[in-house]
């Protein structure tokens, strides 16, 4: 079965290529929310199994969602994967890629690399 | 030191036997403040005598047999500036006089118009007078420095605070292209040279562009050291084996010469790796192929005068304190003189053609500064650069 992977991130033109590439991998149900406000009922209505996003956006901070994320019974065990422009991957503060315990991609990154990630944290729960 | 209440060592600089003469005498009816008395009668000879002895106050007549004029103090006070200048000159030349003034000379007095206790006073006002211009000049200096530091943050202040907007709206487009070229790779299936010679071209493009985003975001971050007790041989052992192919491809020796006993120190290994990467690199770039570079380690319990390691700043090094060194040296060309001073600050670059970014080294020195410690780069008499390193050991680091 395919794996549900939720991409919440602001730039379109970014969410429109990543999802390209997941899916022609076959590998992926994909379902992209440009807008963080609606994240939480976009994720209540599609049930990820991963969810895949952006720290900084407009509407509201990745952090503070995916704290969100965590306190609800619904997806506490749904893993959270990062992805943010304002990293250059070796960032002191965010430490060895990780950020309030989730993995950090830094924009861009090899789909390789990304899809290594992706992999390694859906198998640990599902 | 207090030079008025010490013994003084004063030169008599006159080509009239008899000017001299009332001068020896009346210097004489203080002796007991005299330590040295010289008389000479040229201004060669007065230079030899400044040489040769570490003199208070010179006493000078303009008009020499082989100067005349201004000239004789300008030329005397521009080689030894440190001595204090009476000048005595010929009667009625009282412009003369207040001229010399504001040439370096710090009184005058007018021959056949002054006593003893007139050219004793003359002596002590110069000294301070020199005294307090030193000061002047000293406090001019650092004021210099101060201020030369100040719009060095402030350059870095505002290259911080653009990192992280100009990172946010460079990163996600380049991450849009890299997405987008990946999937047309994957797609398109080609074994079009042509067009794999655009993918790869394109790949390149955004990964260049990446790595001067990544640079000025590292450049900004508050570096957030994690200190360790490191054995710093061991970590620049590891830099030059990450970089050895470097080395290689063009045929650099690289002779290390790490003091086995220098005590650990606490640093950051990645950070103190990174600045160790930049030297390192910046000395395989300077070297011509089968140029040479040298590592070394050494290390040094400090002494009043901070000497055994040159250019430490006083504010942050002190007596007694032991500092690690590593000198990074090459045998390239050295850097101009003019650009010395620029190296440090952000931006500046003289590898934009190979995509330098003029971070490395600034970077470099915020990453030293984090850790108390300093870093120094200079031309080595004889050719070639050096870099060094110094950290204080940790006892000191409170």
């Amino acid at each position: 079965m395919k794996k549900k992977v939720l991409l919440i991130d602001d730039e379109r033109a970014f969410t429109e290529m990543l999802r390209l590439n997941l899916e022609a991998i076959g590998l992926y149900d994909v379902e992209v929310e440009n807008n963080a406000v609606n994240a939480i009922s976009t994720a209540l209505n599609f049930r990820p199994d991963l969810i895949l996003m952006d720290i900084i956006m407009t509407n509201r901070r990745g952090t503070d969602l995916a704290a969100q994320f965590k306190k609800s019974l619904e997806f506490r065990q749904i893993p959270i994967v990062f992805l943010t422009a304002t990293v250059s991957g070796h960032d002191p503060v965010l430490g060895e890629n990780e950020f309030m315990g989730h993995p950090v991609i830094p924009k861009p990154t090899d789909l390789n690399v990304l899809l290594a990630v992706l992999d390694e944290n859906l198998s640990t729960t599902c | 030191m207090d030079k008025n209440s010490q013994a003084l060592k004063v030169l008599i600089v006159e080509d009239s036997q008899i000017d001299r003469r009332i001068l020896e005498s009346m210097l004489s009816e203080s002796a007991k403040t005299l330590k040295l008395l010289k008389s000479v009668d040229t201004l060669a000879g007065a230079m030899k005598l400044l040489g040769e002895h570490d003199f208070d106050v010179v006493i000078l007549d303009l008009n020499l047999p082989d100067s005349e004029g201004e000239d004789t103090l300008v030329r005397l006070s521009s080689k030894y500036p440190d001595v204090a200048i009476v000048i005595n000159t010929g009667a009625y030349e009282d412009e003369v006089g207040l001229h010399t003034l504001g040439a370096g000379a710090q009184d005058f007095l007018m021959k056949g118009k002054y006593t003893a206790y007139v050219l004793n006073k003359a002596i002590h006002y110069a000294l301070e007078r020199k005294r307090l211009e030193q000061e002047l000049t000293s406090a001019y200096e650092r004021l210099k420095e101060a201020q030369g530091r100040l719009v060095q943050m402030e350059k870095m202040r505002v290259v911080g605070a653009l990192a992280s907007g100009v990172a946010h709206e460079v990163k996600n487009p380049l991450a849009t292209i890299l997405y987008g070229i990946t999937y047309l790779r994957d797609q398109a299936q080609t074994s079009d040279e042509k067009v794999q010679m655009v993918l790869v071209n394109i790949k390149e493009a955004i990964d260049k562009a990446n790595n001067i985003v990544n640079d000025l975001l590292d450049f900004s971050a508050t570096p957030k050291v994690d200190r360790r007790r490191e054995d710093l041989n061991r970590i620049i052992e590891k830099t030059l084996s990450l970089i050895n192919h470097e080395f290689e491809k063009k045929h650099i020796v690289v002779l290390k010469r790490l003091d086995q006993a220098v005590p650990m120190v606490e640093i950051d290994k990645n950070r103190v790796e990174q600045v160790l990467l930049n030297l390192t690199l910046n000395a395989v770039q300077a070297v011509a192929d089968g140029g040479r570079i040298e590592v070394k380690t050494h290390w040094h319990t400090l002494s009043d005068d901070l000497s055994e390691v040159p250019h430490l700043p006083r504010d942050k090094f002190a007596l007694g304190q032991t500092v690690v060194v590593c000198d990074v040296e090459d045998n390239g060309p050295g850097i101009p003189p003019a650009q010395l001073k620029e190296i440090f600050d952000p931006f500046f670059t003289t590898k934009q053609d190979s995509g330098g970014t003029g971070l490395g080294l600034s970077i470099s020195k915020s990453i030293m500064e984090s850790h108390h410690g300093d870093i120094f780069i200079e031309n080595k008499q004889g050719g070639g650069t050096r870099a060094r390193l110094v950290f204080p050991l940790a006892s000191s680091l409170i």
